[in-house]
């Protein structure tokens, strides 16, 4: 069960009629988590480039287990290694690596430049989401851990 | 009256969303979570609060009543 953070109980309608600042805060209708899943290519190019990285199209790539795979987009890291994006039956692309020969600093490099692409991306999509709903960023700032804050707000 | 809508995000450094819908009564908050799903991935936890239940504009015409008394 979805547990809501330390403190935020005072949203809940009962406990709201009750609690002295209620007034002063907002209530939450609705909270989700949502785990990505890259399905747009577009949108997948464009965070790479907004990352200041290079890419190449339908690629090959062969991993040490001697598997040939076909990638829909291709980035290099520092180390030269490169890490592929090859479209699944399901229709959304799956990162391929391969850290053979890699030391753990440098798998480490791979993961977050893998992490940063899948941040960007999801950034993109969510932005482009709320600008289609009519929303407007309010808000954008970077909060512990890396994590991006946004709010954004609408009249109806 | 127009009703404010906001939406508070949360983007983790792995891309995994937290959405926070404020002001939204009836199943419109929910709408909005599905359309982001829709395009950013899998929606793995939800919870809706008694404001999803709530007719949108009821709580308005209750305080209404109330500042007339």
């Amino acid at each position: 069960m979805f547990r809501l953070p330390a403190g935020r109980q005072a949203y809940c309608c009962t406990k709201r009629l009750k609690a002295p600042d209620a007034k002063r805060r907002y209530s939450v209708s609705g909270e989700g988590i949502i785990g990505l899943e890259i399905r747009c290519l577009a949108a997948l190019i464009k965070s790479i480039v907004d990352l200041g990285m290079e890419y190449r199209e339908l690629s090959t790539m062969k991993t040490s287990d001697g598997v040939i795979h076909k990638a829909d987009l291709v980035v290099t890291d520092k180390n030269g290694k490169a890490i592929a994006f090859e479209k699944t039956a399901k229709g959304d692309y799956k990162v391929i690596t391969d850290c053979s020969g890699l030391s753990s600093a440098q798998v480490k490099d791979q993961q977050n430049i893998i992490k940063k692409i899948r941040q960007r991306y999801s950034y993109n999509v969510v932005i482009d989401q709320l600008k289609k709903q009519g929303y407007v960023i309010a808000q954008e700032e970077k909060v512990k851990n890396n994590t991006i804050r946004l709010v954004a707000r609408k009249w109806s | 009256m127009a009703a404010k809508q906001e939406i508070e995000l949360f983007i983790s450094d792995d891309g995994q969303l937290k959405v926070h819908i404020k002001g939204m009564k009836g199943p419109g908050c929910l709408k909005v979570i599905e359309s982001i799903t829709k395009e950013v991935g899998i929606l793995q936890e939800k919870q809706l609060s008694s404001e999803y239940y709530e007719q949108p504009g009821t709580t308005v015409a209750n305080e209404s009543k109330l500042k007339k008394k």
